[in-house]
């Protein structure tokens, strides 16, 4: 917020502007707004806009200053891992990104059951960038070879379809200066490119975004009454990060919860609870900000949307079935999601909301197939796998 | 969700933080903060979320207070944003008009009935006032006079013994008997902040003001029952940000009922009296000791339809001491109820605006059918709330019936002693 503001042009092609404000770096508030085509803004009225949408932020971030120093972040030893199946386009711009980090930064590559070698050609192209082939196919096995071969004080992942901000690692490293004692700290998760009906959608229906408000979390709160077992209230695996010590002290994810492929189900959502459980703190830090590249077609994004539902349901069985002092507030969740679920749809369908319904309703379709049969199937297969 | 007890803390942003210690004999935290002398906002935290150090304190106070920080600053919402706000906010405190003429046109006025140790506590509270009121008077709403002894212990307070109607009634004859130009009120249940007719008071500087209410905060969160009514029902704190209501808040929606009740609470009210003898005074037919409660959200809409203007301003304070027990609590909830929809039937015989009716006979039983999901399920005492809420309802419903039939409202005397406020 130091610069001035650009004046703003629009192309013919383009209906709007996604806008993150920073603040000495810092990612501190982001909004949407539509447009009319090839509108034009002068400076002042694209202030005028900024400053209606994210005041709030701004003071927030200012009052945050004015009552404390902001402390000096201490270098995090750091080991950063990225998940991949057969997707070396996209992990081409992961990994520039992450070249742009400082060399003592540990760069590690899972290659995850692959059909060809062109991720190994791929990696070894970035001088620096450690790989591992990991042959047995599923996300949160991939993630504890990750956890097997990290050798740091600090564990990171992101997703192989992310770019991660230039200030992606000063963020992490506040949030830890501020922190010490967090078992894990997630961050903020932006929109790469708004270029198809299927991403804008998909972001002003909120995208991954867990707003820009940083967030400390403990096993109880004071607000939320289906803590912690909401969906995605913590963050999501496209970006978080944690104490390695920890992770391996919780035994690494979960692969009973590798519902499908190749998208994630609840590994995430799990590792966050059981960091929780176990007396530790989790940090949402909006200021360690990765850019995902969100499906470009709506047939993706509603194969997204189901799988947010399977995530969100397999953890919740699986806390039910392995952590008796849950059951009630697992209950309580589900009946919530359920609700909620039920009301977006029906809106969705009565055209209040501008998703298609499909869309809206593959959350809930998601969730229900994953609750009644796929998480249980999953569970079985694994617990077979484990045995032989 | 946090179990009570609830310790409440002031942390004052004026002053160097200082970290938040892990807490000892109680089952959560509940945190308000304050600058230049304003509450901007509040938190609860579970003990597992402590302690907290020095930046961690900071991080969370500017969570919490960014609204109405920002809310207060005289900033246009399209300009850059102050770079020190609470240095400005401060700066802006100091440079508000004094009070104390105010003060010295007001009189504060409390009904109280058959509470004789709440009433001795709620006085306490009254000799702190700074700026102090002209006057301040006691309505004994009781038929026996019990509020006499105790208010003759004290100097220089005056008794009116008003036994006819109920609270609604009672508050009409302070209206009548007070010569002052604002009439500012609280109830017996409730203790004043030391400051709180300064912010009270100011808003009076603008002639088309007639009512201002401010935030009324739990004065303890010790037992389930008083936990549920400041979380679960929420009715007397409307939060942290100023607001200014004029005729447009009526018809903002055509379907949607005008929340007048969001104006704030007859716990924390001062009215300009010219205003309030011009649109009629209070309606005997609501209240405590009527059909319940709304006798001050349906004052506050006559004075909206007439072009007045209503201010909440939460810098004035007061702390209420909700009911500790889960049968008054849901007495007391069952009372809101029937006087809320009681109230709609009133507003809707006056000015005939379907949205009232609507909120009446569709809203509330969606509403009510739909907490039905949450509630059921959240306990033994939410479950008895939600059950208290739709009795409550019901009765609304009957009374409402009477309304519209005949514009009366037939069992005007007190039911029982626990249907009162």
């Amino acid at each position: 917020m130091s610069g001035t503001i650009p004046p703003l042009e629009l192309s013919p092609m383009e209906s709007g502007i996604g806008l993150l404000v920073r603040r000495g770096g810092t990612p501190v508030a982001y909004f949407l707004e539509a447009l009319p085509s090839g509108s034009r803004m002068s400076s002042r009225e694209l202030g005028a806009l900024v400053y209606r949408r994210t005041g709030v932020d701004l003071t927030r971030a200012a009052i945050r200053d004015e009552l404390h120093e902001p402390l000096p972040a201490a270098p995090l030893d750091l080991t950063v891992a990225v998940c991949t199946r057969d997707r070396p386009e996209l992990l081409r711009s992961c990994l520039t990104s992450l070249m742009e980090l400082p060399e003592d930064v540990v760069r590690l590559v899972v290659d995850n059951a692959p059909t060809s070698s062109a991720t190994r050609e791929l990696v070894a192209a970035f001088p620096g960038v450690h790989y591992v082939r990991e042959p047995r196919a599923g996300l949160d096995i991939a993630r504890n070879r990750a956890l097997a071969e990290a050798g740091t004080t600090y564990l990171a992942f992101v997703d192989d379809d992310v770019v991660v901000d230039h200030a992606w690692l000063s963020g992490l490293a506040e949030a830890w200066t501020e922190n010490p004692d967090a078992g894990a700290v997630t961050g903020l998760v932006l929109a790469y490119e708004l270029e198809t009906e299927a991403q804008v959608l998909f972001e002003r229906r909120g995208g991954f975004r867990r707003g820009t408000l940083p967030r400390r979390y403990a096993i109880g709160d004071g607000h939320r009454s289906i803590h912690p077992y909401g969906p995605g209230a913590f963050g999501t695996g496209a970006n978080m990060a944690f104490r390695t010590a920890v992770l391996r002290e919780l035994g690494g994810f979960d692969p009973a919860l590798d519902t499908g492929s190749p998208l994630p189900g609840g590994g995430d959502l799990d590792a966050f609870f059981r960091v929780l459980a176990a007396g530790h703190v989790l940090v949402y830090a909006p200021g360690a900000a990765v850019w995902h590249r969100h499906r470009r077609e709506l047939a993706q994004l509603r194969h997204q949307y189901w799988t947010w539902g399977s995530g969100y349901l397999a953890f919740l069985h699986r806390t039910y079935r392995q952590v008796p002092s849950s059951r009630a507030g697992v209950a309580r969740a589900a009946a919530w999601w359920l609700r909620r679920q039920t009301t977006v749809t029906w809106r969705s369908l009565r055209g209040r909301d501008p998703v298609p319904v499909t869309l809206a309703a593959a959350t809930l379709a998601g969730g229900l197939v994953t609750a009644a049969w796929k998480y249980p199937w999953s569970a079985f297969q694994h617990g077979r796998a484990m045995r032989r | 969700m946090i179990d009570p007890p609830v310790r409440t803390v002031h942390v004052d942003l004026d002053q160097p933080l200082r970290p938040l210690p892990p807490v000892t004999g109680a089952g959560g935290l509940h945190v308000v903060f304050w600058a230049a002398g304003v509450p901007l906002g509040e938190h609860y935290l579970h003990p597992t979320e402590l302690p907290l150090s020095q930046p961690q304190v900071a991080t969370l106070a500017a969570n919490v207070t960014a609204l109405a920080v920002r809310a207060r600053l005289a900033v246009d919402a399209s300009d850059p944003p102050v770079r020190q706000p609470l240095t400005e906010l401060r700066r802006s405190q100091r440079q508000r008009s004094e009070a104390a003429s105010w003060a010295a046109r007001a009189a504060v006025v409390v009904v109280t009935r058959d509470r004789p140790a709440a009433l001795e506590r709620c006085l306490t509270a009254l000799a702190r006032l700074d700026p102090a009121p002209a006057e301040t008077v006691i309505v004994d709403n009781s038929r026996s006079g019990s509020a006499r002894p105790v208010v003759q212990a004290r100097l220089g307070i005056g008794y009116v013994h008003a036994p006819r109607g109920g609270l609604a009634a009672a508050r009409n004859v302070a209206l009548e008997r007070i010569s002052h130009d604002i009439v500012a009120f609280t109830d017996d249940d409730v203790e004043v902040h030391a400051g709180w007719l300064g912010p009270l008071l100011a808003p009076f500087a603008r002639p088309q003001v007639a009512s201002v209410t401010g935030l009324v905060l739990p004065a303890v969160l010790e037992t389930e029952a008083q936990l549920a009514f400041e979380r679960t029902l929420g009715y007397l704190n409307k939060g942290f940000r100023p607001r200014r209501y004029d005729r447009s808040f009526l018809s903002a929606s055509v379907s949607r009922a005008a929340a007048v009740w969001d104006i704030g609470a007859g716990a924390n009210l001062a009215l300009r009296r010219s205003a309030v003898q011009k649109v009629g005074g209070f309606d005997p037919r609501l209240g405590s000791g009527a059909s319940g409660v709304a006798e001050d959200s349906e004052l506050w809409y006559r004075l909206l339809e007439a072009g007045w203007e209503c201010s909440y301003e939460p810098a004035a304070v007061v702390f209420h001491h909700h009911r500790a027990d889960v049968d008054e609590l849901a007495a007391q909830t069952r009372a809101y109820l029937r006087g809320h929809v009681a109230g709609l039937a009133v507003q809707y015989v006056r000015y005939r605006r379907r949205a009232d009716l609507r909120r009446a006979l569709v809203v509330l039983p969606r509403r009510l059918a739909f907490e039905a999901t949450t509630e059921l399920a959240g306990g033994r005492v939410r479950r008895r709330l939600l059950i208290a809420r739709v009795r409550g309802y019901l009765e609304g419903l009957s009374l409402m019936t009477a309304i519209l039939r005949t514009g009366q409202v037939r069992g005007t005397t007190v039911e029982s002693s626990t249907a009162r406020r």
